[in-house]
């Protein structure tokens, strides 16, 4: 059997846009619904004399059901195309999500952008800025390119499915992504109605004028993420453990290239005194014996002469000779300060998170404020940058890291600023000194 | 204080600093009562004049009358506007700010930029008199997360009854229903879940205390965080 991909969808989306109930109905739709549950509620909307049994119930219902502390299993929105499974995240208002969004293993492939038609409802959402913007531009510096667009409340009475509305805010929309980088070639538009469904998995009768894809045909024409199979093997370690009878095993997620058994491996930074040769013994993912681990893969990994002590949390694992991880010196990374109350300038040593490491690195220098989307310079040797201000800034890290350069290997070099709980600014590193 | 269905600018007055009559963050019966009466009286609600009352009164008849007889038969309690207003301030200061950010840069000319400005000026307007009672509602994040301990012996019933024993926030509810999920060789990790109020908790008020378990716990990472 061959197993489909798997798709990850961000959504994004103000408050007011119809973003969960446009997730909602697509899961109710497409998704492993539990049909004695369907049955459950059918009964009971029967019971509250609702005529109407439908979308809207079910998701009345289960908000209410949620909000009151909900099994783990229902928080993820999952659901299966003859083509990919696709797990959807819908991001959060929260503001800790920026680090989730470039720490966390979760990674979107593909993202809605969803916008209301309401007059008034785009104007004040998605005109005004402000978090969905931030987000989608966080999401295209991260590396996401494909995105949908689903302009919403087609339904809406004023806007009662308005070729010319649908039309003013595409242009609206299509400007600003263009403006962020995006290339429309993988912009797709979409007239919907999340509430009545409109265009979610079936053509509407009521825009004949929209020849184009529905969402469902839209997700299903992505073009998928590729693996990086071929690279050289990186897995950034997320947790060491001592099990008895076998000995150490360590956990974390292959970023590229496959790891296998009976092969020398190395890890940096490296806190052993002597580097015996280190081995793979044997790999497993939830119990059972793999292999190899692929890209993706969440697996545990026993290593034969490995110490407790030898390395912690944030270490990344490879194979021996020239191409294996290495401890770096410093690195120049491309920085966009999201914010921050004062200016940065040089000497300032907050902790960058990145990939499971967590370092103080100090500004060692700023090297010059550059053009976000171009790439230009706009000033040599500034003497501080600001919230909104991108800038070409050279890190020294206070303590042995081992990161990449982001065009070689995306997962390794991208990176958050924290002070004081807070996500100052967001990087992607652009070179690297090796010690 | 009291409340009459006919001075709807007294009530005005009071739902412009509060969610409900009653003052507090829950509605109690007098949100009820005036409410039908109101119904009953038949009073127009203009959204223009009185923008506060007509999204109160259209949220307070979205409950069930069995609902509402629930509510408690408190005083209602005013609290001076000035104490609620700084809040209110401080947000939009924010979300200027964040306009600054990844606002469009300036590059069509300044009369289409205003004629635009005013467009949208005006839509805002248009629409915040319709439908001002969104705003009310709370923004929360469910929050899944893993927590990794070091030995295969260790108890993660025991850890997991200590996580919601000791972790206790405002604005936090815990799903007390956590799962073991293996990782390999025998050893497992805790995977528990909350919500959040997005204004309230910050993820690290909860993870900074359970990290700090140095003897019993190695890392707590986020799984998920979805939107509730």
């Amino acid at each position: 059997m061959i197993t489909k991909q798997h798709l990850s969808v961000a959504v994004f989306g103000d408050v007011d846009s119809g973003k969960s109930t446009t997730c909602g109905h697509l899961v109710f739709k497409l998704g492993e619904v539990d049909q004695r549950k369907i049955d459950e509620l059918k009964a009971l909307a029967e019971k509250e004399g609702k005529s109407s049994f439908g979308f809207a119930y079910v998701m009345d219902r289960t908000k209410a059901e949620r909000s009151r502390g909900i099994t783990i299993d229902v928080t993820m929105l999952k659901f299966n195309t003859n083509k990919y499974n696709y797990t959807i995240i819908d991001t959060p208002g929260h503001k800790d999500f920026v680090k989730n969004m470039i720490t966390g293993t979760a990674q979107a492939d593909v993202g809605i952008l969803i916008v209301t038609a309401e007059k008034g409802g785009f104007e004040a959402g998605f005109c005004q800025g402000g978090q969905t913007k931030e987000h989608v531009l966080l999401a295209y510096t991260l590396g996401l390119r494909q995105i949908i667009v689903c302009v919403n409340k087609m339904d809406d009475k004023l806007v009662n499915f308005s070729e010319e509305r649908y039309e003013n805010i595409k242009s609206e929309v299509s400007l600003y992504l263009q403006k962020i980088g995006f290339n429309l070639k993988n912009v797709q538009f979409i007239p919907i109605s999340g509430y009545h469904g409109h265009n979610l998995t079936e053509k509407s009768d009521c825009m004949p004028w929209y020849k184009g894809n529905t969402v469902l045909e839209a997700l299903d024409s992505v073009t998928p993420p590729v693996r990086p199979i071929e690279k050289d093997l990186r897995v950034p370690i997320q947790g060491i453990y001592k099990v008895d009878g076998i000995g150490i095993v360590v956990s974390g997620r292959v970023e590229s290239g496959i790891l296998q058994t009976n092969k020398s491996i190395c890890f940096a930074p490296f806190e052993g005194k002597t580097k015996s040769k280190l081995e793979v013994r044997s790999i497993e993912a939830h119990h059972a014996k793999l292999s190899e681990g692929m890209p993706g893969d969440n697996i545990g990994f026993n290593v034969k002469n490995l110490e407790y002590k030898d390395i912690s949390k944030g270490a990344v694992c490879g194979y021996v000779g020239e191409r294996a991880p290495r401890e770096c010196e410093s690195f120049e990374a491309q920085v966009i300060v999201i914010n921050h109350p004062g200016s940065i300038k040089k000497g300032y040593c907050p902790v960058v998170n990145v990939h499971q490491a967590s370092v103080s690195c100090e500004f060692e220098e700023i090297l010059r404020k550059i053009d976000r989307k171009t790439g230009a310079s706009i000033e040599e040797n500034p003497s501080f940058i600001k919230n909104g201000e991108c800038a070409l800034v050279k890190f020294r890290p206070k303590k042995a890291v081992c990161v990449e350069t982001f065009a070689n290997n995306a997962p390794l070099g991208r990176f958050i600023i924290r002070d004081m709980k807070v996500v100052v600014a967001i990087g992607i590193i652009k070179s690297v000194n090796y010690k | 204080m009291t409340f009459s269905a006919t001075d709807l600018t007294t009530l005005e007055k009071h739902l412009a600093a509060h969610t409900y009559l009653s003052g507090t963050d829950k509605p109690a019966k007098v949100d009820a009562d005036i409410a039908n009466e109101l119904k009953e009286k038949k009073v127009t609600l203009n959204a223009a004049t009185h923008p506060n009352v007509y999204a109160w009164f259209s949220f307070i008849g979205l409950f069930t009358p069995e609902a509402q007889k629930t509510w408690a038969d408190v005083t209602p309690v005013h609290v001076p506007a000035a104490t609620q207003a700084p809040k209110k301030e401080a947000k939009k200061e924010t979300k200027s700010e964040e306009v600054d950010l990844f606002g469009d840069d300036d590059e069509e000319d300044a009369e289409a930029e205003a004629l635009r400005e005013k467009k949208r000026l005006e839509a805002v307007a248009a629409k915040e008199a319709r439908d001002g009672k969104k705003k009310k509602a709370i923004a929360k994040t469910i929050l899944v997360f893993n927590v990794k301990v070091f030995e295969a012996e260790q108890d993660l019933d025991v850890l997991a009854k200590k996580i919601y024993d000791t972790i206790q926030l405002e604005g936090l509810v815990w799903n007390k229903e956590h799962k073991k999920i293996p990782v390999a060789f025998g050893m497992f990790m805790l995977q528990m879940g909350c919500i959040v109020e997005d204004e309230k908790v910050n993820t690290d008020d909860i993870f900074e205390p359970i990290q700090s378990w140095e003897e019993e716990v190695q890392s707590v990472d986020i799984e998920t965080m979805q939107k509730l």
